[in-house]
């Protein structure tokens, strides 16, 4: 495993997508190269970021009622 | 509107010519209209009414005069059926009016009709039915008339009469009232099959509807405890199940219209679709993911119907911008997202392509697997993954230039 090959599946390894024999080449490397773990560092930040800043909308109060009201006339 | 009871070209049988007679099927709001219509005056009324309206288009018919009686779902005759604008059998493909500039996009059940969809295995057996009442809306009772003189019977509004309600199946599930079309249905799909819905026997299984049998416009009961459980199971199950996602449903929403107001029509669209199909979703599997499903092609449908050239970037062409390498000296933990509000990272979302929005509002925000995504969104797992790592960079290039800006961060000069 390069650091090449290491970003190129940086995602994928946080996602958890990978099979457990790439997941376990990448956290090797992760472990032993800096560089790709300040990377790895950056894009979890990344992704957790993300999430906390498009996650605090839900659906309306009203839309909830307006679907309620179509489906089963509440 | 089409003109639905208006066309149809006369058809020669034997040594009769008959009329291609359209056939009007009228709803009416149960609960509003049978009030008035109970009284025996009304009712009268009414069906003279209907009968003139018919007579107007009507022509002797060979079989006139002879009792035919209702057949069973399905079992219509089709030699005897007129045509409508000569295109029964093709109907399905058959181009329409209504289709409008947006070439395969659903078409849009204009508003003062509804349709119905027959059986998935009775495909010619679809119609209309004209709203006699403009305030049919979805969660109202429609009583759904089938005044047709097919068989040479006089209209036949009271022993041919159903229940139904915008987006819901009546009949065991086995006809769903529309509010509008699917994709690829045309309007010219939704022809008359007379004696789909005539059949007592049809109705043998739903107190509700029998015993409005033969007192024609008797108010529809409130359905009593001892044959509702099925209603309230399905409502349960669904609110169980569907409605708790309404969030995630809401939030898709957004990202892919743009607006609030979309945002809403979308979800509800969707949800209707969703219990109008809720029979088909094998319960306590993956919930989300069946409605998100039902969402997008929502979507598409509606965003084709409003453009004809819908996005002509090749997303899959976008070289991405890794942002990584530019941070790393100054801010390798990069502290300078924390200080890009929510709007803003929602506005950067909103200017990706939407094959790349999609992909990682579903990911990121919503948290699906790629297989997931790929379910979703009918695409391949890699083509999910290869358009995620393009968005995120695509993502984080369009935060980093707003920091940059914002004085955030340094940067490296453009």
């Amino acid at each position: 495993m390069n650091c090449r090959e290491c970003v190129e599946h940086l995602y994928e390894f946080l996602d958890r997508e990978l099979t457990p024999e790439l997941e376990r080449e990448i956290r090797e490397h992760l472990e032993d190269c800096p560089p790709c773990g300040e990377q790895y560092d950056f894009e979890e930040l990344f992704l957790k970021f993300l999430r906390a800043r498009c996650r605090t909308q839900g659906a309306p109060a009203e839309l909830k009622k307006r679907v309620l009201r179509e489906l089963f006339g509440d | 509107m089409a003109g639905i009871g208006t066309g149809g070209a006369p058809l020669t049988s034997g040594t009769a010519a008959r009329a291609a007679v359209d056939v009007q099927h009228r709803a009416f709001i149960a609960d509003q209209q049978t009030q008035q219509l109970d009284q025996t005056g009304a009712v009268e009324a009414t069906r003279g009414a209907v009968r003139r309206g018919l007579d107007r288009d009507r022509i002797a018919h060979p079989c006139d005069g002879q009792p035919v009686l209702p057949t069973q779902l399905g079992a219509e005759d089709g030699a005897r059926r007129a045509p409508r604008r000569g295109l029964a059998k093709h109907a399905r493909h058959a181009r329409h009016p209504f289709d409008g500039a947006a070439g395969g996009a659903a078409a849009r059940i204009g508003e003062d009709e509804i349709g119905i969809r027959p059986p998935a295995d009775q495909s010619q057996q679809g119609f209309h039915v004209r709203r006699l009442d403009s305030r049919v809306l979805a969660g109202k009772q429609l009583v759904l008339f089938q005044l047709h003189l097919d068989g040479g019977r006089e209209a036949q509004t009271l022993h041919e009469q159903l229940i139904g309600e915008l987006g819901k199946p009546i009949l065991d599930g086995g006809i769903q009232v529309l509010d509008r079309l699917e994709d690829g249905e045309r309007d010219d799909a939704v022809h008359h099959g007379a004696r789909n819905v005539a059949s007592p026997p049809l109705l043998r299984n739903s107190r509700h509807l029998t015993s409005l049998l033969g007192t024609a416009m008797t108010p529809p009961q409130s359905p009593s405890p001892d044959v509702s459980p099925p209603v309230d199971e399905k409502r349960a199950s669904f609110e169980r199940e569907a409605l708790a996602h309404l969030d995630v449903l809401y939030r898709v929403a957004l990202r892919l219209t743009g607006n609030p107001s979309d945002a809403d029509d979308l979800v509800q669209e969707t949800m209707l679709k969703a219990y109008r199909a809720w029979d088909q979703y094998e319960k306590g599997t993956n919930a989300k993911a069946w409605l998100l499903t039902i969402l997008r092609h929502a979507f598409i449908n509606e965003y084709r119907r409003r453009t004809r050239h819908p996005e002509t970037v090749d997303v899959d062409s976008i070289e991405p911008f890794a942002v990584f390498p530019e941070v790393q000296d100054e801010d390798p933990q990069g502290a300078f997202f924390d200080k890009i509000v929510d709007d803003q990272v929602l506005k950067a979302i909103d200017q990706l392509p939407v094959a790349f929005r999609e992909t990682l509002v579903l990911s990121d925000v919503e948290g699906m697997s790629y297989q997931e995504i790929a379910q979703i969104l009918q695409v391949p797992v890699g083509t999910v993954k290869s358009r995620l790592f393009r968005a995120r960079q695509l993502l984080q290039g369009k935060l980093y230039d707003y920091a940059v800006e914002m004085g955030y961060i340094k940067g490296s000069p453009a």
